[in-house]
């Protein structure tokens, strides 16, 4: 059952302007960072970034928006014999995968046809791909707990703003004021909390630009070596925990 | 067939059900009534598990509804506003229906040819009109043969032939099937339904046939009856 409905569902999504338009948005990143971009590690390092900012937010926008649209939809679907739980997860998965498939054709085909194979940014792109579950998780529970979609919308947004900037803000603030205490250690395993930021610093470490973070390239150098491992394996924590919060909401929510 | 046992449901501080007793019987076609807000497609939905009771139980067939899915292939379900993926055609959307309930549409020929959908068919649903859109919902609802239909509004947003139509095949249905209707036309209700059940802000005002209701009230047309609950 599940099979079949990721089928229905990721197939009106492939048809959809969304993939058309991820797609495209990439290319055109490809090719303006491999026209001005210096090195490959430059290039790979600030792909990254752009693809971790936007990807979080194009999975969350999409999310969002496709449940708060296609409401009656999924009540005509529960209306059918269908488990609730087998439902979302289709829902997700076929969110991710749609998304996920329209970002590494955006990424891969551009960059091998303007630069040629590179490692580097391959593991980058892949890297990303764990963002995509993660937000558009969070934006199922966005339209899971609010039920007018203006402030779903809203809500969705704070989010990436918070996993963007304000949790970065925070520490930092919290690294001012606690300044005279040797609270290092603790501010790092914080912002490795932040699966954005881990991201960053795994591509950072990936090639071999650490020396760049000064402290925390340092550390991380010296105690984590890699942190693919670490930055994967959070972000399906993270992932699985959100699915498993929207799961017990979405078997109790009346439609 | 249904049976409501002592139901409450409420949305946040508002109580819509406080002991709700109902018993919809099999092979009868009763229309679901009600002012706005009264509970009339929470009521249909508690059948489906839309929604869910606070407290009390919901009965198809005998089976509590909740937790259970497999009842479901018993029913046929028009909700008010259909609404599919956008980029499917009519066809890849019987298609996953029939997928996902495990069942043939038996009947989709003889309604594609009753709802004139021959042309729509292999049209994405983003490019139907509202009313075609319509019909594709009663398509879905009817196609499988279910013994029991509920059909929330089947006629709105239908040209006048396709709603004659529509309830001609709904009248011939009723024969042999259990069918629950929420309609505002009152000419509607009374050429398609044998019962009433009549809502008010949660609770059963009126259940039986629609001779008795005019008795009750003493009113000759089914309209005034009904006026005559509404205003009472």
């Amino acid at each position: 059952m599940l099979v079949k409905l990721i089928k229905y569902v990721f197939y009106d999504l492939l048809k959809s302007m969304w993939v058309l338009a991820t797609i495209f948005f990439y290319t055109l990143v490809v090719y303006f960072l491999t026209k001005f971009g210096k090195s490959v590690g430059k290039i790979t390092v600030s792909y990254s970034n752009l693809s971790s900012l936007s990807l979080s937010l194009f999975s969350l926008l999409l999310s969002t928006t496709y449940l708060y649209s296609k409401r009656n939809f999924l009540e005509f679907v529960l209306a059918q014999p269908v488990k609730r739980s087998v439902f979302l997860l289709s829902i997700v998965l076929s969110l991710s995968l749609s998304l996920s498939l329209s970002y590494l054709l955006g990424s891969l085909i551009p960059f091998y046809y303007f630069v040629g194979y590179s490692a580097g940014f391959l593991k980058g792109v892949l890297l990303n791909l764990f963002l995509v579950p993660l937000f558009v998780s969070l934006g199922v529970l966005s339209f899971l707990l609010i039920e007018d979609k203006v402030k779903g919308l809203g809500f969705s947004l704070f989010l990436w703003l918070f996993f963007c900037t304000i949790y970065d803000a925070l520490l930092l603030y919290a690294m001012v004021v606690l300044s005279e205490y040797p609270l290092e250690r603790l501010f790092l395993a914080l912002t490795l909390l932040n699966p954005l930021d881990l991201l960053r610093l795994t591509v950072l470490m990936d090639v071999g630009l650490y020396e760049l973070m000064g402290f925390v390239g340092k550390w991380l150098a010296e105690y984590l070596k890699d942190l693919w491992f670490l930055s994967a394996f959070l972000s399906l924590f993270y992932t699985t925990l959100i699915l498993f919060i929207n799961l017990r909401i979405f078997k109790r929510r009346d439609f | 067939m249904i049976r409501f046992v002592d139901v409450f449901k409420s949305f946040g501080k508002k109580k819509l059900f406080e002991g709700l007793n109902l018993e919809f019987k099999e092979g009868v076609t009763t229309a679901i009534l009600g002012p706005n807000g009264s509970g009339k497609t929470t009521l249909v939905k508690m059948i489906l598990s839309l929604v869910l009771p606070d407290r009390g139980k919901v009965l198809v067939d005998g089976k509590d509804v909740q937790g259970n899915v497999g009842y479901k292939k018993l029913i046929g379900y028009m909700p008010q506003i259909p609404e599919f993926p956008d980029n499917l055609t009519v066809k890849d959307i019987v298609s996953m229906v029939e997928d996902i309930r495990g069942q043939r549409a038996v009947r989709l020929d003889e309604l594609v040819n009753i709802l004139n959908l021959e042309k729509e068919l292999s049209k994405r649903f983003s490019n139907l009109s509202g009313g075609t859109k319509q019909k594709v919902g009663a398509l879905l609802a009817l196609a499988f043969d279910a013994p029991l239909l509920i059909l929330d509004e089947p006629t709105v947003g239908l040209d006048p032939l396709s709603a004659h139509r529509l309830k001609e095949f709904i009248r011939r249905e009723k024969l042999k099937k259990t069918i629950l209707y929420i309609s505002h036309f009152m000419n509607e209700v009374e050429e398609i339904a044998d019962t009433v059940v009549f809502l008010t802000e949660g609770k059963v005002v009126f259940q039986g046939e629609i001779e008795k209701l005019k008795a009750k009230t003493g009113k000759e047309s089914f309209e005034e009856a009904m006026l005559c609950l509404l205003s009472s």
